[in-house]
This record gives C-alpha cells, structure tokens and sequence, in this order.
C-alpha cells in the first residue's frame, strides 16, 4: 500500500513546488500589469481577461500543490474580478485598490513560502475585507428579493399536501411559534413531543430547524408549519409542559401556482413563498447570486485618479507560442563552463599546430591538421554561440515590474510620472537579468523619488505636471545597454561637490576641478546617498556605491549624463554574457593582461615626447584632444618606465576616453572569465582573469573602475 | 508471436505549466499511456495534433489565444479524435464544462485540488479510466446533424408510419409510465440529442441518473431545460413524479423512487457510494421496479463500467420494458454490453432510434 500512494517522492514534490513558485511569480507579475492597464482603461476587456485567466491558474496551480491559503485568496480575487463591469464606474477604483491589495499580500505569502515557511499562513483578514467588499456590493440585489418576507423552502410533496388539504378541508395553515423551555435539555427530543401533541389536532407538515438538525439545541425556538381547525386548541397543545411555552400562532396563506407541469409548461419556481405578516431575520439567501450576476462587460472608461503611472497600450499581453523547455540552470552552468574549458583547449590546441606548422613545414599531414583544427574552431565558435544563447533571457519581465514599482512610488510621492518601456524584448545572460533587477530598482526609486519633481515644481518651472520616466535597452556591440532617464531636475554638480567636501571625502582641491561627468561619479563614493546630496528627501535601498558594485560584478559598468533642469539619465552597460568576452591582449613585463573589446577605441604607437607631465600625472595629447594616462605598470606592478616602442590603448566609457599605456600589444581574443579570488588579488582594477591556450594566465581589467582611479590620480596630483 | 502493445498517446493541453507538469507525470505513470506531446493553448494544441496524431486529447477550458471551447470545436471536426476536458470545479466551470461536453467532448476530469497522495491518485486513476475508456472512440457526425430533428416529426411518423396504433387517448393513465434511464460517460451528449425531441406531453415522468459531481447537475438540468419542451430539474426531495417531467439525480445524492399518500415523489439522500458511484443507477433502478411494478422503462445507455446492470435486472424481472443503446452509437460501450451479456434486454437501439421507439411505446397524454 505504502509505495502505491504517491505519484510524488518527496523530492518531486519539492521540486514541483519550487516549480508552481516560479511560475507563480510570473502569474502575479502578469496580473499587476493587467491590473496597472486596467487603471487607465477600465473598458480593456482583454486585460480583464487576461487576469482572470491568471487567477485561475494560480489558483488551480496552488491547490494541486498544497498552498490551499494562496488558491483560497486568488479564488478571492477572482469572485473580486467578477465584479468588474457589473458596478459603477467609481467603484472600479476600489476593485482595482483591493485587487492590487491582494496581489501584494499573495506575494509576501509566496515570499514566505520561498523561505520554507511551514506554518500556515494567515488569510482570514483579506478574505473578510474581500468578502465585505463583495457583500456590501450585492446584497441590494439580495434584500430586494425578499424584503419583508420570510421564506421557508417547503418541498413539492409538503405543498401538495397543503394544497389539497386546504381545498379538500376546513383547515387552516398556521405558523407556530414555540419557545423552548429553559429546563428542556434536548431540544430535539422535546421538538418529537411537541410535534406528536400537534400532530393529534392536525397535520405537522415541517419544522424549522428540522428534527434532526444540527442547530437544534442552539435555538430558542422553534417554528412548525401546521395544518389544523382550531386556533385555541393549536395554541393549548403547542405548549408542552417542561418543553414549549410562550407560543404564538398566525395564518399563512400559499402563494405561488400549483404543480400542474402539463397545463403550465415551464414551471421553474424553485420555491413557493408562504407568507405571513411577519419579519424574521433568518436564512441569508443566494450566496450564489455574487458571482454568477456579474458580468464582463466592458464599462465606459473612466478618467484616472491623480497619482498614476501609466502603461503604454502598444503591446499586446504576454501572448507567444514559443515552446519553452525548462531545465535547470545549473546544468546549462556547467554545460557552459565545459565549453570554457573546450575553448581554453583548443586556444592550446590551436598553438601547438602553429609550432608543429614551423617545425614541421613538409610534413603531409600538416596541413590536414590545420584544417581540422580550424574547423573545430568554428564548431566550437557555434557551440559556444548556442549555449549562449541558451542562458539569455528577454528584459520584459524585470521591465514590465516597473510599472507597478513606478505606480506605487509615484502615488506615494503625491507624483504623476509616465513610464514608458523600450526594448524589453532585448535579451541578456539569466544571471545578469536576475541580478540587474535591484540595481535598477534602486535607479528607478531615485528618479522618482528625487529626480521627478513634484507637480507644483514641475508647473512652475513650465514643465507638464506628469514626469517621464524611461527605460530603455538596446544592443550595443557585445554589450546591452540600459538606460534609465527622467525628465526631472537633474543633479546638481555644486551641491554635489559641497556634500562631499562636507563629509571630508574628497578634499575641496580634489573636486573642483573635476568636469560634470567625472563629477558625477562622486555618487558613488561610499558614505553617501544620493537623496542626501541632490534633493532634501531621504532615500532609502541601497545606496549608489552598491549599484556600482553590483554592476561591476557583473563585469559591466555605470555611467551617468545629467542636465541640470532637463533630467538625469543613467547608462548601464552589461555584458551580453558573463562566461566569454572578446577581449584586447596586450603586455607589460611578459605579463598578459585583457581589456574588453568594446570598450577599446584606438591604438596608437607612442613615442616617449608625446607624453606631457602635468604635475605628477602624464598626459598625453593628439588631435587638440588631451588623454590621460594610466601607466598600469606604475599601479600594478609599482614600477616605472622608460615608453620607447610602447603603445597607447585609448580606451572608452560612454563619451569619456583614456589612453593605457602597454608594452606589446598581443591581439583579440576570446577569453573564458574565471573568478579572480580577492586573497590573491587585491586590485579592484582587476574583473577576473582567464587562461590562454598556452598556459599563461591573463588579468582581465574593469573599464569602470580604470576610469575612477583616473580621476582620482587626477585630482589628488593636482 | 509477441504483440507489443502500443501506448495510447495523449496530448496534454493546459496553459498552467505546473498543471501540465503534474498531469503529464500523472499519465506518463501508467503503463500503457503515453503522453506525446504538451500545449499551452489551442492554436498550438491543433498545430501539435497534426504533428503528433495523439489518440486522446487532455484540455483545459481557460486558455488565452484560443480557448478550449474553440480548440475542442476544431478537434471534433476536423480530427475526430476523443476530448476528455480537465478543468477546475466551480459553479461556472460547470456550466462551460457541459457545454464542452455538448459541443463534443467525451468526457471531464475535475483538476487536481491538492497534491496529498490519496487524492491524487484518485484523479489519477479516473483520468487514465478515462483516457482507456475513450481512446477508441471516433467523434462520429455532431449529434445534432443526426437525421430525426424534432418531436413533431417523430410523432407524424409514429402516427402515419407503419403502425396504425393511435397514441394518447389509448394510454391508461390511471398509472403513470415511468422511464428511467442510467447514463455516464458521453451522457450530455447523448441526453441532449434524445431528451429535446420528447414532446411536452409524453406520458411518462422521466427519472435519469447520470454520473457526474455535485454542481455539474444542477448546470447540466438547467441547459437541457431550455432546450427540452418538458420541464427538466435537478431533483430535491420530495419532488413529485408526474408525466411530462424530467428529473435528473443531484450530484453525490442517491435518488429513489417513493409512493406516497398523495403522489409519488423521489427521495433524495446522501449516502455511500453504490456500484461505485453516487448517485447510483443501481440505487433508482431497484427502487423504480420496486415501488412502480410494471410499467417502467430502464434504459441503459452509453458509460464505463456496470452500474445500473443489476437494476435493470430487476426492472425486467417486474415486466419493466428494457433498452440498451447499442455499441455503435455509445462513446464507452460499457453499461450496456454488461446488461446484455447478462441477458437483461429486451431491446438495443441506436440513440437516433431512441425517441421515436419512446414516443410510439409509451405515447403522449
């Protein structure tokens, strides 16, 4: 029996529900942009589809799991959506609040679920305010039905019975009331005696509660349906000595028709009314009618409150017939790191055919070699593409969270900010588009939070009062751009300076003389938040230093443009991929280092007259055009040098150009990253390192972080 | 020679990866179910039918681009492959569920509500039930194209065809007729192909007992009272059995038959399960040949397994009139084969047959 019962091992079932948490946040994702589009057109009935479709799931994905408190809240917010279109235009506001309410609360439950909380969660408070909701908005339906009328559910026999005797006989239809003694222990019991005594003057044809039910103990009276002559003797044996007492009796008339399914053809009254002159609260009726008297018509379109972010109608839902195979990504890591390896391999491989080449010129089978060789350099080239391709994933979902972020943040802040969305279909490494979602999270907060004015400001400067907020990918090169800009006040480099000159960063020689983008770059010094130093608003989340940090772990780098007045925009360039780079070798000291390619603008042959000293720190110039120097082996290996015969890398950050000076320049390269372990490196110039296919290995340099150590030379030489 | 058996192949259709997960292992589990492919909605559940040519098609009904409703109308026609829908039990699943079943489908399988291993075994076991019941059936015509249109029709032809019996003023109403029919997979279907070409004053109450959950009887009493000219309901307790009016048993009650001072009526009780279901065919039909005597009609009609067979045992050992639908009419030629192996038919009848023998046996008031 024991090994018959599960379908499921435990470890399925584990991974089944790390699966349903996956999807799930996807689920509710969708859901928040169907709700943020329903916002600005109430009448959009496919995105009132569309998240109906997806409660649905949710709901039907969480019970088959197990998470019956999340499939009871999504089943909630589904009768919620139910509602939609059946209530008047401003009601919908309400739905709408609720409705995010909701989806917020079944996050924070799958969140504790992500943490393998076990014990239950709790649900009663949402379901009470979604129920309450839902009561308040239907019961006019409800009490008009059955105003002041109690109605008691006879069944067919019981009326025909009624009927015949009432048209047959002298009797009368009567209600009694009986109330049970306080002494009557067994309500039950004493309602068989009770019922037996009536049953002798006429005809007992129900009791509320019946006889057997299970409420009988917990009333204090009783209500009998009754056929019989005489009132007085009604009432004389409806008191039962040690059972009823206090029994009042009335008339009952029959209303509605008869049974006669052949004269009437369709006689669907469920239940006929029997009537007295009497209210009793009794019976909630048509629980039923909530849900199924709605319907899905699209309302009128309602103007939209004050604090919205608004979603461009362009795009049309999550709709695709892609097929997706989903496999664990710690395969797909390991399938990559083997095609590192293969590369690194054949890098060697590669070398030895090129000495055999020489040593062996005549050789017959040389050529033959090399051609295999070559060969499977493209299959590897191939190989390594696909896999790669494997790993990317589209930017939409971490985008499309925006616009609910931006929604929330812009009601917060009393703002009314547009988001608009490009290039979300851009695709990246999984593990760079998992890890890139804070960094922008914190961006974005900024922006609306201390770039984005507030709407009075924005009318005073002759601004419109709704901000704009963009984000923005796009393939550049090897490398996805993103950019993240508002059209708001923009950063003022002055009180940027002052703040850190305050907070004994930087001293005050160091900053003036930096220019506005290098100046910009004082945001991400530590100890400083940027709320502290642009606007008078508090910040919050991590701070700008983190950013950076975060981006530059991922081998990517952060650049800032600001306007003073116009808006800020910030320019993350990430990697297409962490695991292989192009890269620019070159040497200094028979040491390999690597640059990326991307971010390698020139080379040019140096010769010792061109450098120019300013101070302490080299220069170098071409064209009108001034370069700063860095001479990586003064900062790495901590020596000087004589520069006959070396060359000059102008090396490229957005607009901003250095010139690194290099002893040999090897070549493009495609390297394997390896993590660089911190211990044995210290230099945060250094991103990782790599192996080439003779061995050696190579020191791969962060672009970023050459850039800031320029200006910091710069300012400190000075 | 060593015949091995091929699996039955099954395309499992459902916009919940998760459910797609959970349903694929659930079939894949079983020995002779093999499931082929997976879609996440219509468009691409009709593009992976022609690809794959799976035996039987799982679908769910809430799907975006193309709904299961749409999908299935695609499937019937131009596949003719069997359709077992799998949606989630709610008040207006239930609704769209029958109509599925009307527009074709052979079945319905409630989702997996929770993952404890009882439970899902159960639904595992009535799916791949399911999925071995049906995967030989081929979606003939649409019922409703069958040639017999309309109870008027039906009753010319009684009338002028053949028999020179008048009809009506000859029935004895003194006892009413009383036909039961069991019915189970495939039912809607049936039931809403034959019941609508009954006229309003046939002179019999009809009792029917089709397998189906709580919810899904009401639903079902509610559709085919628009379309019958008789009144059909979800029967209650107490309700009166009287000529000309369907009732249908509710879900997870037992429907019996009770003569009563003044009319008859139908009792309806929860109890345990009889013959494997509840309602039971077993339970009406032996409580029909017991309290009404002779002149019943129990007929059996399309449906897994035997319940209802002993019943009509006993409705035939009163003097009842027994029928059979035949095989080639039924989606799962099961209830009916049992009954006539075991010799309790009078009479097999292919459904298109059904009404006019009804109208010209029993006759109308």
């Amino acid at each position: 029996m024991e090994e018959d019962s599960g379908f499921f091992s435990n470890e399925e079932l584990e991974t089944l529900m790390l699966f349903f948490l996956d999807q799930a946040s996807m689920l509710l994702d969708t859901a928040n942009q169907c709700l943020l589009k329903l916002e600005m057109y109430s009448n959009d009935a496919e995105a009132l589809n569309q998240l109906q479709r997806t409660l649905h799931t949710l709901k039907g994905d969480a019970n088959s799991v197990g998470f019956s408190e999340i499939g009871t809240v999504a089943h909630k917010l589904e009768d919620l959506v139910a509602l939609w279109g059946g209530v008047a235009i401003e009601l919908t506001v309400e739905i709408l609040d609720l409705l995010l309410f909701g989806i917020d609360a079944l996050d924070d439950m799958l969140q504790r679920k992500r943490q393998w909380v076990h014990a239950p969660l709790e649900i009663d408070s949402i379901i009470e305010r979604i129920d309450r909701f839902i009561y308040k908005h239907t019961e006019q339906k409800n009490t008009e039905s059955n105003n002041a009328e109690f109605a008691f559910e006879l069944d067919e026999y019981q009326k025909l019975k009624i009927q015949t005797a009432l048209e047959n006989s002298s009797a009368k239809l009567w209600k009694v009331v009986a109330h049970f003694d306080s002494d009557c222990a067994m309500h039950g019991a004493g309602l068989l005696i009770l019922i037996r005594e009536l049953n002798k003057i006429g005809e007992v044809i129900d009791s509320f509660p019946d006889v057997n039910s299970d409420q009988i103990d917990s009333v204090s009276a009783v209500t009998i349906v009754l056929l019989a002559d005489n009132p007085s003797i009604v009432e004389k044996n409806a008191t039962v000595v040690g059972v009823t007492s206090n029994v009042t009796i009335e008339t009952m008339v029959l209303v509605g028709s008869g049974f006669s399914f052949n004269d009437e053809v369709k006689e669907n009254e469920r239940n006929i009314l029997l009537t007295a002159s009497f209210t009793e609260p009794q019976v909630v009726q048509s629980e039923q009618n909530l849900s199924k008297e709605t319907q899905l018509q699209p309302t009128k379109s309602s103007p939209m409150v004050e604090t919205s972010a608004t979603v461009p109608a362009t795009k049309e839902g999550l709709a695709t017939n892609v097929e997706i195979l989903r496999v664990n990504a710690s395969k797909i890591d390991f399938l990559m790191d083997l095609v590192g390896e293969l590369v690194i391999n054949r890098s060697m491989l590669n070398q030895l055919c090129n000495q055999l080449k020489i040593e062996f010129p005549k050789h017959t089978k040389i050529r033959k070699l090399m051609d295999t060789d070559s060969y499977l350099g493209r299959l590897l080239g191939q190989l390594q593409k696909t896999v790669m391709e494997v790993r990317m994933i589209s930017l939409d979902q971490t985008f499309n969270r925006f616009f609910r972020v931006v929604r929330d943040l812009a009601r917060d802040g009393g703002k009314q900010v547009e988001l608009s969305i490009v290039g979300e279909e851009t695709e990246l490494d999984k593990r760079v588009v998992d890890t890139i979602y804070e960094p922008l999270l914190h961006l974005v907060r900024n922006a609306v939070d201390h770039g984005i004015e507030s709407m009075e400001e924005r009318v005073k400067t002759g601004k419109p009062p709704q901000g704009k907020l963009q984000l923005k990918a796009y393939y550049q090169a090897d490398q996805v751009i993103i950019e993240i800009s508002d059209d708001g006040r923009g950063i003022n480099v002055e009180k940027l300076k002052q703040k850190v000159v305050e907070r004994q960063l930087r001293t005050l020689e160091e900053v003036q003389m930096l220019k506005n983008q290098d100046a910009y770059d004082l945001m991400f010094l530590s100890g400083i938040s940027t709320a502290n130093q642009v606007t008078e608003v508090s910040g919050r989340g991590i701070g700008m230093q983190v950013v950076k940090t975060v981006i530059s772990n991922l081998k990517g780098s952060i650049e800032i443009n600001s306007q003073l007045k116009q808006g800020t925009t910030f320019i993350l360039r990430l990697p297409l991929t962490l695991a292989i780079i192009r890269t620019m070798l070159f040497s200094i000291e028979e040491r390999v280092f690597a640059i990326p390619l991307t971010s390698v603008v020139e080379i040019i042959r140096l010769n010792k007259n061109d450098i120019k000293h300013i101070g302490k720190h080299k220069v170098f110039s071409r064209n009108d055009e001034v370069y700063s120097l860095i001479d990586l082996d003064s900062i790495l290996l901590g020596k000087d040098k004589n520069y006959n015969n070396s060359f000059v890398l102008i090396v490229g950050l957005g607009e901003r150009r250095i010139g690194l000076i290099v002893e040999k320049v090897i070549g493009e390269r495609e390297v394997v990253v390896k993590a660089v372990d911190k211990q044995w490196i210290t230099s945060e110039l250094v991103a990782g390192a790599s192996i080439l296919g003779d061995g050696r290995v190579v020191l791969i340099l962060d672009i970023g972080a050459l850039f800031q150590r320029t200006n910091l030379a710069m300012s400190a030489k000075q | 020679m060593n015949l091995e058996l091929r699996k039955i192949r099954v395309l499992v259709t459902d916009d919940s990866a998760l459910m797609r997960k959970v349903i694929t292992e659930i079939l894949n589990a079983d020995q002779e179910i093999e499931v082929v492919a997976t879609a996440m909605d219509g468009i691409l559940a009709l593009k992976k039918i022609d690809q794959y040519k799976p035996d039987v098609v799982t679908l769910d009904i809430m799907m975006p681009n193309m709904d299961g409703l749409t999908a299935l109308q695609h499937i019937v026609s131009r596949f003719k492959i069997p359709v077992i829908i799998v949606s989630s039990l709610s008040h207006s699943g239930a609704e769209i569920t029958l109509k599925a079943l009307e527009l074709g489908a052979v079945d319905f399988v409630t989702k997996p509500q929770n993952i404890l291993p009882e439970q899902l075994i159960n639904i595992g076991k009535e799916l791949t039930g399911k999925i071995k019941a049906v995967f030989n059936y081929r979606p003939r015509l649409k019922l409703a194209d069958l040639p017999v249109t309309n109870s008027k029709e039906i009753l010319e032809k009684v009338h002028f065809g053949g028999s020179n019996k008048p009809f009506g003023t000859e029935v004895q109403s003194q006892q009413t007729n009383l036909l039961c029919i069991g019915i189970s997979t495939g039912g809607p279907e049936a039931l809403s192909f034959l019941l609508p070409k009954l006229p309003a004053k046939l002179a019999a109450a009809i009792l029917i007992v089709q397998h189906m959950p709580e919810g899904f009887t009401a639903a079902l009493a509610q559709r085919l009272d628009k379309y019958c000219e008789m009144p059909v309901k979800e029967a209650s307790n107490g309700d009166l059995i009287l000529p000309g009016r369907i009732l249908i048993a509710p879900g997870g009650y037992h429907m019996y038959v009770k003569k009563r001072a003044l009319a008859a009526t139908v009792v309806v009780a929860s109890g345990a399960a009889v013959s494997g279901h509840c309602p039971s065919v077993d339970v009406l039909f032996a409580s029909a040949a017991k309290e009404w005597g002779s002149n019943i009609f129990g007929l059996i009609m399309t449906g897994m397994g035997e319940d209802g067979v002993a019943g009509l045992g006993q409705i035939k050992q009163v003097g009842g009139v027994t029928l059979a639908q035949d095989e080639a009419s039924c989606v799962v030629y099961g209830m009916p084969r049992v009954a006539l192996a075991r010799g309790y038919v009078n009479e097999v009848l292919a459904l298109e047959q059904i009404p006019a023998y009804l109208i010209e046996k029993i006759g109308v008031l």
